[in-house]
């Protein structure tokens, strides 16, 4: 990179690491600020915006609710009090529930999807009516949706990771058959002359050609994913991190909810941060 | 890729048979199936649409003001139209803005850093404490949506613009704001309809799901309700209603900047 | 009284980076280039041939030295100095003649003043007819073309052209370097030239100037009449300067 100014075009910015930390402490002081003012002037406000010490003691403490028992210490329905390692416990039993879900659900979509997009993309017409059907299946009001799969498949853990699958399998299926129709014909030519059949040149010529493609679209559905995750624990399923958030709302237990967003957040950022590095790892050629 | 109007025609024709596919596949289905309550086939759904759209006597028993599609087709779809407007034009601003001025970037990246990859909907929850089960909760919701999206996007096209291009700009004498006018502008505005469009289609969905959470309007109550019900059917009717309004709209989104994007071919 | 000088350079040194990572392409140079005169600088690659364009254009302020063009201090771009990419860098969603056309319409000047010199140009780089094509439906050679004519039509006194033909094949780039040299005739431009294609330089300069290892290695006067044809490649004079010249580039 040129470390030289550049005169006149130089209106280019880049993220800078130091601006994030600013930015989340801003964040915090902003918070706890609104906090103590929202606190003076009504009669709820500690409820309504809890400042920072609260949701780091009883926001976090008061999650040992969420710990269903089954991993050696009593629950807090068996009387148990409140505490930090009862709240790791819920975390830790809510929070696999959750990243297990959403991994189920994704990998079912990428590797149904996959194959399907490189099957579709072989025959135009097959391209043109299967991405009619998708494009409009794309549109449908997916997270309303999630009531459909608690119906057919109660609610389990099941309902969950289907409605995910079904969420994250139309991006990678049109995303998957339209790399392959914008793949130009000499990548498949070569490798055709050195007489590779054709699943041969689909799993080893198209699907790595693809591949820097396709990033975008399979973090796409990694964000699709992990909304339908939150939409299908929110409304149904008796477990996981979006049922612990919704049992948060019905309670109106703002400094809980808060510390769960939070967790959620960092899941879905270090499975999308886990994703990154895999595809940037298997697409390391062409940079 | 160049399309010729007879690959054009063949390509309606084959989305057509998709259609009729999947129809098809439909009945089979619900006629494997054999139970309307689990699988509701496509003409049984077709029916539930004619019987209800109009509204339903038996909603508004159970506390439903409005209980036809139409009014609240509108309020959904309203809200989200409305909070996908605000979002966007202010994602559009901040997202550019963003890729060419560092303060404006360093302001815009952490939120642009979590919620570009944590869903939104995780602050409902929050929204519905603190603004209430009103329209203003969903309407805020939907519009930091957009703007979240939008602005990654806008952000990310500004800065793949081939440098030389701009220089280009810069030696046939055009100052930073004719750049951005003539150059950066221009060339963000693929990405930037498309993101416009998934933004518009996702807003729907989401101001749908955000409803399922208890207002007293909307799309995603009725879905609720429905399914608490256990109407298969009625829900499928909601949900394909919803979707179709929104590929109206985005037709309608497509069509109207056409002209802007034709250089692409 | 002399040719006022075009473009003068002085001192000028770029690095890039720093500690012990860093590269200094170009180290005191120094560089007259009369108005009006075509000059091609020649050089190995990476060797600092496009640093000094950049510079020139005012894309890249220099680590230390000065340039000043037409007697004004360079500090950053300006339409006087109008550039020619290796790239493709015409904007893509302006058809041909809003192409050439976007400098002068930048001015805000009433069309009346600028559309007879885009029309004019369009028509001696030869897209008559073409008007309003999109880029993607030219050719890399036309896309050329348009970038030449906008430049042109912008009305620039210095022209700085960086390995404009390098992606082009043989035919292509010749008829390209004949409309170059008629246009250049035409207008009297101060072109600057850059090519590693030591044929390509005598066939279009009054002057090649060889850059590498930093500086000027090599500063030679192109005496041959114009037009000059492909019979240069018989000439005997001209054969003891291509050899000289190769044996600057280190060939």
């Amino acid at each position: 990179m040129i470390t030289n100014k550049v005169w006149g075009v130089r209106l280019r910015t880049r993220a800078r690491g130091r601006a994030l930390v600013a930015g989340s402490l801003a964040g915090l002081v902003l918070w706890q600020v609104l906090a103590v003012i929202v606190g003076a002037v009504t009669t709820q406000g500690a409820h309504v915006v809890p400042p920072l010490p609260t949701i780091f003691t009883s926001g976090i403490t008061g999650l040992s609710h969420f710990y269903k028992g089954g991993l050696g210490p009593a629950t807090t329905i068996e009387g148990a009090p409140d505490s930090p390692g009862l709240a790791a416990l819920a975390v830790g039993q809510n929070g696999l529930v959750t990243w297990g879900r959403f991994w189920a659900g994704y990998l079912l979509a990428v590797g149904l999807g996959l194959p399907a997009g490189l099957l579709v993309a072989g025959a135009r017409p097959v391209r043109h009516a299967v991405g009619g059907v998708a494009g409009l299946l794309r549109m449908l009001p997916l997270l309303a949706m999630a009531p459909l799969f608690t119906l057919w498949f109660g609610a389990t853990g099941r309902a969950g990771v289907l409605f995910v699958t079904f969420g994250a399998f139309w991006v990678v299926l049109l995303a998957t058959s339209n790399a392959v129709a914008n793949l130009p014909a000499h990548v498949t030519d070569y490798p055709r002359t050195l007489g590779l059949g054709p699943v041969r040149l689909r799993t080893r010529v198209v699907l790595p050609a693809i591949l820097p493609q396709l990033r975008g679209a399979l973090m796409l559905a990694a964000g699709t994913a992990w909304a339908c995750v939150l939409a299908s624990e929110l409304y149904g399923i008796q477990s996981g991190l979006g049922w612990a958030l919704n049992q948060t709302l019905v309670y109106s237990l703002v400094d809980q909810m808060i510390v769960l967003a939070l967790l959620f957040a960092g899941l879905s950022l270090a499975s999308l941060r886990l994703i990154d590095a895999v595809t940037g790892h298997l697409t390391r050629w062409t940079e | 890729m160049r399309t010729t109007p007879s690959l054009r025609i063949a390509a309606i024709l084959w989305g057509a048979a998709g259609f009729a596919g999947l129809w098809a596949l439909w009945e089979l289905a619900a006629f494997g199936v054999a139970n309307d309550a689990v699988l509701p086939g496509p003409r049984v759904v077709l029916w539930q649409f004619e019987r209800h759209a109009g509204g339903d006597r038996g909603l508004e028993f159970l506390g439903v003001e409005h209980s036809s599609y139409g009014i609240n087709l509108a309020w959904t779809v309203g809200t989200a139209g409305l909070g996908w407007l605000i979002g966007s034009a202010l994602g559009v601003a901040a997202g550019l803005g963003a890729a060419r001025r560092q303060w404006l970037r360093d302001v815009t990246e952490p939120v642009l850093f979590v919620f570009g990859a944590v869903p939104v909907l995780v602050v409902a929850p929050l929204l519905l404490v603190w603004l209430g089960a009103g329209p203003v909760g969903k309407l805020t919701l939907v519009t930091f949506y957009c703007f979240v999206v939008v602005a990654v996007v806008a952000q990310s096209a500004a800065l793949n613009l081939p440098p030389a291009v701009e220089e280009y700009a810069a030696t046939l004498g055009l100052d930073a704001a004719a750049r951005f006018r003539a150059v950066v502008l221009p060339a963000a505005l693929p990405a930037i309809v498309a993101v416009l469009r998934l933004a518009l289609a996702t807003g729907i969905s989401l101001q749908a799901g955000a409803e399922l959470l208890g207002p007293r309007v909307g799309m995603g109550r009725l879905i609720s309700l429905r399914a608490q019900q256990g109407n298969v059917g009625e829900v499928l009717s909601l949900s394909i209603t919803l979707g179709l309004v929104a590929v109206l709209l985005d037709t309608a989104v497509r069509a109207a900047v056409a002209p802007a994007l034709r250089w692409q071919g | 009284m002399s040719r006022p000088t075009g473009l003068e350079v002085r001192s000028l040194t770029v690095t890039y980076g720093s500690g012990p990572k860093a590269v200094t392409p170009l180290h005191d140079l120094d560089l007259d280039v009369p108005r009006g005169q075509f000059l091609c600088v020649l050089g190995p690659s990476g060797q600092g041939k496009s640093t000094l364009l950049r510079c020139l254009a005012g894309l890249l302020a220099p680590t230390a030295g000065t340039i000043t063009a037409l007697g004004e201090p360079v500090t950053g771009p300006s339409a006087t100095r109008g550039m020619v990419f290796q790239q493709d860098a015409i904007p893509g969603w302006l058809r041909v003649a809003d192409n050439v056309a976007l400098g002068p319409r930048n001015r805000r000047l009433p069309e009346s003043q600028w559309r007879p010199r885009v029309d004019h140009f369009v028509e001696a780089v030869g897209l008559r007819g073409r008007e309003r094509a999109w880029p993607r439906e030219l050719s890399g050679g036309m896309r050329k073309r348009v970038a030449v004519a906008a430049v042109f039509a912008n009305d620039p006194d210095i022209l700085l052209m960086d390995e404009p033909f390098a992606s082009l094949d043989h035919l292509t780039r010749q008829g390209l370097h004949r409309t170059l040299l008629t246009l250049w005739q035409e207008t009297g431009k101060t072109i600057v030239f850059v090519t590693h294609d030591v044929d390509e330089a005598l066939a279009l300069a009054d002057r090649v100037v060889v850059i590498a290892g930093g500086g000027v290695r090599a500063d030679a006067v192109v005496p041959f009449p114009r037009p000059r044809t492909d019979d240069l490649r018989m000439d005997a004079t001209a054969n003891a300067l291509r050899t000289n010249l190769l044996h600057h580039l280190g060939v």
